[in-house]
């Protein structure tokens, strides 16, 4: 199975507007920025909004995907979870963790039920286990940097209910902060060489392009009401070790910043879009697509 | 025996890298140049053969050393089940480098043992007038065509290359950086090489051998990593 997976190149073009597309924890959860100004999304967070939606299998999302997915819904469950059971997921691995055999691990349960630790990789080890349970992915996300330097604004949250004893309202002082404009660019690559030893399949993949463009669209909340995708590129090279190199890809379908680069957008209309691959990369890969026109 | 040694060199640029110190434990801080193992990796992610060992030179910075606090939520091994079932994800703060830019050189020496090769290795081995050279000439195929086995990566998965390739016209080394002294630098923390799949089983760990250079400075830009005994390059 995993032969039938493609090497591929991807690019999110993702467009943030009047939202915080990835709060920064050292930073009471204003927007992650860079000391230059330039806005960052990590990889962590987006591979947590994919696995968000995935995790609940009674979602009307999940019911719509195909039936191969809702037929076999327990094999397509989160390791990244709030509520796993460290015990109970070792035993999944392997009857004895402190040897490893990998087509045993194959077959296991781990493996079977786990969608993200078959396309992500995973770093579960119990003590003691044999560290190659420890695999690296075969999906990977890049940091995901703005075009542009952002502008971020803060404000202060009201609500009727009483944070303090005599009090009949409550204050979150500037707790809404959000970027005003941004596009931001996240990489990923899918790297087939790893797949025969996560157990990744070509299905799996196949989900991982349903779920990209829903992303955001599915996980809205109160600081995060708009965030676009507007291009998420999905590059399929001519073999395993790739047909083209990645940054020619990547450098042709990062929008342009017209005007001043260095100061905040405020639209999209402030980009140049790249809406297909140059003549001269098409024949050089074997499929170009945005997930989102699919 | 003198051992024939291939130059191979590349260029890797990438918006964050983390080179990992150590000592820095819970809230890793890294070190301003790329570890001695960090640049193999990266080296071996185009192309890797039991046949050949790749020894790092030295590593050309080509952009400003700047460090950026970089925390995310982790939820890695090693966790009590409690505080799983409580939802206790932790964070994990970082200082890492941001937008940069590197020129990588090594030299590619025919593997010395032999008798741990696998038999696949050794039959190429047998058919290959130098192997050194074959490596040397493929990686630069490969470096061409924007080809590798894994995607070579700036110290931590997460963190892509913009660039990885042959070096480009436009890239400046950064001459002028006032020296950068790096009391102590670990060098690998797998020293001792190539272990075969098998033997790599029944042991159940690959064997950990830190080594640790002391006393680098990066001059005008440029790190060279010390060259031990029997890494004839």
């Amino acid at each position: 199975m995993s032969s039938e997976i493609k090497r591929a190149t991807g690019l999110l073009v993702i467009e943030v507007v009047n939202s915080n597309a990835n709060g920064d924890p050292d930073r009471e959860s204003d927007p992650r920025q860079r000391p230059n100004g330039i806005g960052e999304i990590s990889p962590v967070s987006f591979k947590r909004k994919l696995r968000d939606l995935l995790e609940d299998h009674d979602s009307d999302f999940f019911q719509s995907l195909p039936d191969t997915y809702t037929k076999n819904s327990d094999n397509y469950c989160i390791l990244e979870s709030r509520d796993r059971e460290l015990g109970a997921i070792t035993k999944e691995m392997a009857h004895d963790i402190t040897s490893f055999d990998q087509k045993e691990f194959l077959k296991s349960t781990f493996v079977k039920k786990y969608w993200d630790a078959r396309i992500f990789g995973n770093t579960f080890l119990e003590k003691g286990a044999n560290k190659n349970f420890i695999k690296t992915g075969v999906v990977q996300f890049g940091v995901g940097v703005s075009i542009s330097p952002i502008n971020t604004i803060r404000h202060s949250n009201t609500q009727k209910a009483p944070r303090q004893e005599g009090k009949n309202a409550g204050m979150a002082p500037l707790a809404f902060r959000v970027v005003e404009h941004g596009v931001y660019c996240m990489p990923f690559f899918v790297n087939p060489n790893f797949a025969h030893k996560t157990g990744c399949t070509e299905q799996d993949i196949a989900l991982l392009k349903l779920l990209i463009p829903q992303a955001y669209d599915l996980n809205r909340s109160a600081i995060r009401t708009d965030v676009r995708i507007r291009h998420a590129w999905y590059i399929e090279h001519k073999n395993a070790l790739g047909s083209c190199p990645d940054f020619m890809l990547l450098e042709a379908l990062t929008p342009k910043r017209i005007g001043d680069t260095t100061i905040a957008s405020t639209t999209w209309a402030d980009y140049e879009d790249k809406t297909a691959l140059p003549e001269e990369l098409i024949g050089r890969v074997s499929l170009a697509t945005d997930l989102m026109l699919i | 025996m003198v051992r024939l040694s291939y130059p191979i060199e590349m260029e890797i640029a990438g918006n964050t890298a983390m080179w990992t110190r150590p000592d820095t434990g819970d809230c890793p801080v890294s070190y301003p140049a790329p570890t001695y193992s960090a640049v193999k990796a990266i080296f071996e992610s185009i192309l890797w053969g039991p046949d050949v060992e790749i020894i790092p030179t030295k590593v050309e910075l080509c952009e400003p050393i700047q460090y950026h606090s970089y925390c995310t939520n982790y939820g890695g091994p090693l966790r009590k089940p409690t505080s799983i079932k409580k939802g206790n994800n932790y964070q994990l703060y970082t200082t890492v480098l941001i937008d940069v830019c590197y020129r990588l050189y090594a030299a590619v020496v025919p593997n010395k043992e032999k008798s741990k090769l696998p038999e696949s290795a050794i039959r190429w081995d047998k058919n290959t007038t130098s192997p050194g050279h074959a490596y040397q000439s493929i990686f630069a195929r490969r470096l061409k065509r924007g080809q590798c086995y894994s995607i070579p990566v700036l110290g931590w998965k997460e963190f892509t290359p913009s660039y990885f390739g042959k070096f480009r016209d436009t890239t400046q080394v950064l001459s002028d950086l006032l020296p950068v002294i790096i009391p102590s630098m670990l060098r690998q923390v797998f020293s001792k090489g190539y272990t075969p799949l098998g033997s790599y089983a029944k042991k159940n760990f690959s064997p950990v051998s830190y080594v640790y250079d002391n006393d680098l400075v990066i001059q005008n830009g440029v790190l060279e990593y010390p060259q031990k005994e029997g890494e004839s390059c």
